[in-house]
């Protein structure tokens, strides 16, 4: 873990990076988001608590920081949505002024904030879960749930990698449509974290351009696709159970019943077989599996 | 015998000054003929395959060389520009020339890919014409910088004895 958060402090100006890095090993290690707020301090968000460098950040600091997470024209269009995905496949949320032009938001300039989310990857976290999820060997269409930050992702790629590798069961091909880089974390086509031996990863591409290009080119037993937020994710989740692929999700939520609320979700409840709640945000992790209604279990064909 | 040494030497030392004139000129146009062709092929690299920076010496050899010259690291103390300027300067290139080359280093990573390939399309309409303006030069002073070295030789030689 201290691995991870040394990588994703590499983007920060020099002076920083040391500071960062002089932090005890215990902040470092239960490191979960690394903050950064113009004309304030660089803070260090653990499980438990906030630890504080002494440091006070520049304009030039922030800017530098952005520039150092990717050549500009490789990062821009997710810059545009407010984050750029970092090598390790940590995230880091930028806020300032837009600079928008024919309306559409061209670039963030004058930084004020910067919020670097450091990816975990927690094998074995799967394993646990896998027995109360499968049924008769075989995974049924599962949806992940929790509030941000509570692990939904880290959740996600265990379970791809245990599917994948048959950890429990047969192995299966997993498609991942991995439009952040978050879950798999390629680089140079290689995923930079565990997702298995039977699994393709797309990256850099719309979730549901994705999941349609891989269930044509593929053709996978299970999809697996991070935080649905829009009308094409929910489309193409339908498209996919509807050919017989088995589907992986995560939506931000604390319960089900907040999913309804959603008029992109609502369709969707009836599509998932299980439902996973992630609860105990900033502490230990508690997982709960809902059942929804009985599997059909296309991978069984 | 120490006078034919002597002879030998201011000729030689004469020539030498005259090819290297020569080879001044020559290596402008080699340098600036690459780098024409390297912003050509930086605008495609960028403008369609959207190639971060640190894997450009990879894709294109041609830039590899002059990549590493530049000793630039990541994340480093040094800015990409600046490491860019600074391995410009130390090429033997007038100073017209260099500041076509250091305008590349500023213009690279830190626009949109479209606005990027423009302005290396325009880099290196200018870098053409700087190549011509090389190229008309060798071939007008180069052999005369060496035919005049080897004249001067001469001429000292004959004006000393």
């Amino acid at each position: 873990m201290p691995q991870r958060f040394e990588q994703a402090v590499r983007i920060l100006p020099p002076q920083l990076r040391k500071e960062a890095l002089a932090l005890p090993e215990s902040v470092r290690t239960q490191a979960e988001e690394i903050r950064l707020h113009t004309g304030g301090a660089l803070s260090v968000c653990g499980a438990k608590r906030e630890s504080t460098a002494s440091c006070v950040l520049t304009a030039s600091d922030m800017r530098q920081t952005l520039e150092n997470s990717g050549s500009l024209h490789t990062i821009l269009e997710s810059l545009r949505h407010g984050f750029v995905t970092l090598p390790g496949g940590h995230r880091m949320g930028v806020c300032g002024s837009a600079a928008v032009k024919d309306g559409q938001i061209a670039h963030i300039r004058d930084i004020s904030s910067l919020c670097i989310r450091i990816a975990r990857e927690k094998k074995g976290i799967a394993d646990k879960l896998l027995p109360a999820l499968l049924v008769s060997g075989k995974l049924p269409n599962t949806l992940i749930l929790s509030p941000p930050g509570a692990g939904k992702t880290t959740l996600l790629r265990d379970l791809i990698r245990a599917v994948s590798d048959g950890v429990q069961g047969e192995a299966m091909r997993v498609s991942v449509a991995d439009e952040r880089g978050e879950i798999a974390a390629c680089y140079n086509g290689s995923p930079q974290l565990d997702v298995g031996r039977h699994t393709d990863v797309m990256s850099g591409v719309l979730k549901a351009e994705a999941a349609m290009m891989m269930l044509r080119g593929m053709s996978p037993q299970v999809l697996a696709l991070d935080e649905i937020t829009a009308p094409e994710d929910a489309a193409v989740i339908n498209a996919c159970i509807g050919c017989g692929v088995t589907v992986l999700s995560t939506a931000h939520a604390s319960e089900p019943d907040d999913l309804k609320k959603r008029p992109v979700y609502r369709g969707l409840l009836d599509c998932f077989d299980r439902i996973v709640v992630i609860s105990g945000v900033g502490g230990a992790r508690k997982y709960e599996v809902m059942e929804v209604r009985e599997p059909c279990l296309p991978q069984s064909a | 015998m120490s006078s034919a040494i002597g002879v030998i030497l201011v000729i030689g030392g004469c020539c030498g000054l005259g090819l290297a004139a020569f080879f001044r000129l020559e290596a402008r146009v080699k340098l600036l003929s690459a780098f024409s062709m390297l912003a050509g092929r930086l605008a495609c690299e960028i403008g369609f395959r959207l190639t971060p920076l640190e894997e450009l010496p990879e894709r294109l050899p041609l830039l590899k060389r002059f990549w590493d010259s530049m000793g630039y690291e990541p994340c480093g103390d040094e800015a990409f520009s600046e490491a860019w300027s600074r391995a410009v300067s130390a090429l033997d290139l007038p100073d017209v020339d260099r500041s076509l080359l250091c305008e590349m280093g500023e213009v690279l990573g830190r626009y949109d890919a479209e606005n990027q390939a423009r302005t290396l399309d325009a880099l290196r309409g200018q870098l053409d014409i700087s190549l011509d303006v090389a190229r008309e030069k060798r071939q007008k002073y180069g052999r005369l910088y060496a035919l005049m070295g080897l004249l001067c030789g001469f001429l000292i030689v004959v004006v000393l004895i």
